[in-house]
């Protein structure tokens, strides 16, 4: 069969048209946000540049950066570049990692960012017989919002479910015969573990498909999820400040995740010197809003680690790809002296055979660094001697310590011990912040 | 060959409150009892008539528990009786991983519940010295 778009034309673009189209709009959003935003434009003026420099993508460099301080600031309405009677709607941020931003749409910025959500619903082989369950949180959060409008527009059945409620998403899903699951990673995984102690099996259900996204998550946990749910499980990418989820998706192919480009032109900067990156090298991603009206960021910083690549994909997209992030920038914890994201120990648990549940815990004893991870124990490794579950517990120990070079702790507790997120997962706590 | 039940506990107030209350609900009457704590966590071992079914009752409620054979061995309820038993167990070098005792409600005499690696070795071996395995009708009457 051949492979399905939602947009051909954009999705297969050659490199070269799409770098036309991309320069031109670049041109028109740098005058319209000049024009529109002061705080940007006095950042601009502070490095001397004006749009009458800015004549395609090669001098998108010359701009300043936009972090999420800035946002923070500007809050309310220091970003809104038309009029708040253009606008139609608002969504913010879930405030993970501090205080909610706020970003505005006009009734075009919504058109688009479906449009972006719709590419994604194909590309996972969604079409208007599909029933598409979205279990992303609705209201603020773009989650639900933004595969809700997707999937109207690809003309699948709609079950607006919201997360939570884990009983009535099973009863839906088997009663209505749900094809397609919209959710994050963490609360697929546990929507699998719930169908499997109901005493259905991964093939009783009629899913083929999942797009999760909105956390981080490992190649491990996907084939965890896959093999729970009998399905193929897709990442999709995206965050508030640019639109929601749909600034990029992944293929079939399962590698790396295509950019909707000529609506978010992404680099990979340095993140401690600011210098763009060549293709194919790690840093941070930034992103270019092209076309969004009410709400146009211009290289704003992600904190994402990723990489790029430009290389042919086998489903024909010319779309850029970029890996899955490989950590947040403010997501990494220095544990005694070493960088650690949480995505490395995740990686291990999966592979030692631990369920996806687990809480980090680092703190900080007689001043050095302790950290601490409870996993569940699954019924498989269980044993009812405490000397094999010492030795489990040894072999957990020394195979993080083989990955991070730091020697944890590890517990095992009691299976459904550690609490079950509904959307965002918090497998962190670091109790180090109260001394600092 | 007796099987037992085993299941994994937090080690916090409550835990074994909410085991308990399971079986209680459920009408299961345990024989014996004994539980093993580490520092996180603990192991409750259980005899109960039909394992199987119980292990099928705990896993629906979210527990994590296993089966496996245990050495039930019926000592003489006097001093020395049950240094018979070790005593074999040790000339032979099989490692007793735990053991446990309770007395058998219809003779009133004691039963040693002991866990060794290789039990059908040792099943044999206890049997070729005249020492009696407890059935499971002495168990559950």
């Amino acid at each position: 069969m051949a492979e399905r778009y939602w947009r051909g034309d954009i999705e297969t673009m050659p490199r070269e048209k799409m770098k036309a189209l991309q320069s031109e709009r670049l041109v028109k959003q740098v005058r319209h946000v000049w024009n529109n935003v002061p705080y940007y434009r006095a950042l601009m003026e502070k490095k001397g540049v004006t749009p009458d420099d800015i004549h395609g993508t090669e001098d998108l460099h010359l701009l300043p950066f936009l972090c999420k301080d800035d946002l923070r600031e500007a809050y309310p309405y220091g970003m809104l570049a038309v009029p708040l009677s253009d606008c139609v709607r608002i969504q913010s941020t879930s405030g993970t990692t501090g205080k909610r931003v706020v970003a505005f749409y006009t009734q075009d910025d919504i058109d688009l960012w479906e449009d972006c959500c719709a590419r994604a619903i194909v590309a996972a082989g969604g079409t208007r017989d599909d029933v598409c369950q979205v279990c992303y949180g609705y209201g603020l959060f773009t989650g639900g919002a933004g595969l809700h409008g997707g999937s109207h527009k690809v003309g699948c059945l709609t079950l607006p479910m919201s997360s939570g409620n884990t009983e009535r998403q099973i009863q839906f899903m088997m009663d209505l015969g749900a094809t397609i699951l919209c959710c994050t990673p963490s609360y697929a995984a546990y929507i699998g573990e719930s169908l499997r102690e109901a005493g259905y099996r991964p093939e009783d259900n009629k899913l083929k498909a999942g797009i999760f996204g909105a956390e981080p998550w490992t190649e491990e946990m996907r084939r965890e999820i896959e093999s729970l749910l009998g399905i193929k499980a897709y990442d999709i990418y995206g965050l508030t400040e640019t639109s929601g989820p749909g600034v990029a998706f992944e293929c079939f192919e399962q590698h790396g995740m295509h950019i909707n480009e000529d609506h978010f032109y992404p680099e990979i900067i340095d993140p401690s010197t600011g210098e763009v990156l060549p293709d194919g090298e790690k840093g941070e991603l930034v992103f270019t809003s092209l076309t969004k009206q009410a709400f146009p960021l211009l290289r704003y910083r992600t904190k994402d680690i990723c990489v790029l690549s430009r290389g042919e994909c086998s489903c024909g997209r010319t779309l850029v790809k970029m890996s899955k992030p490989m950590g947040r920038s403010d997501d990494m914890m220095i544990i005694r002296g070493v960088n650690v994201f949480p995505s490395q120990i995740e990686t291990v648990l999966l592979r030692e055979g631990y369920s996806p549940n687990y809480r980090i815990t680092v703190d900080r004893v007689n001043h050095t660094d302790t950290l601490d991870i409870d996993v569940e124990c699954t019924p498989e490794q269980f044993s009812d001697t405490v000397g094999d579950l010492y030795a489990l517990e040894k072999q957990l120990t020394a195979a993080i310590y083989n990955m991070l070079g730091i020697t944890p702790k590890v517990h095992l507790v009691a299976p459904k011990s550690i609490t079950r997120s509904e959307g965002k997962a918090v497998r962190v706590i670091d109790k180090r912040k109260k001394y600092d | 060959m007796t099987e037992q039940l085993s299941v994994f506990l937090d080690n916090r107030p409550g835990s074994l409150r909410a085991l308990v209350a399971t079986l209680a609900d459920n009408k299961i009457d345990m024989k014996a009892l004994s539980i093993a704590d580490a520092a996180d966590y603990g192991i409750a071992r259980i005899l109960v008539r039909d394992p199987e079914a119980v292990s099928k009752l705990l896993l629906s409620h979210g527990y994590v528990c296993r089966i496996n054979h245990v050495l039930a061995v019926s000592a003489d309820d006097t001093p020395g009786g049950l240094s018979r038993v070790v005593d074999l167990l040790g000339e032979y070098n099989i490692n007793i991983s735990y053991m446990y005792a309770f007395v058998l409600p219809e003779t009133r005499t004691a039963c040693a519940v002991i866990r060794v690696k290789d039990h059908t070795r040792a099943e044999k071996l206890l049997g070729s010295s005249g020492i009696r395995l407890v059935g499971d009708s002495e168990i559950f009457g």
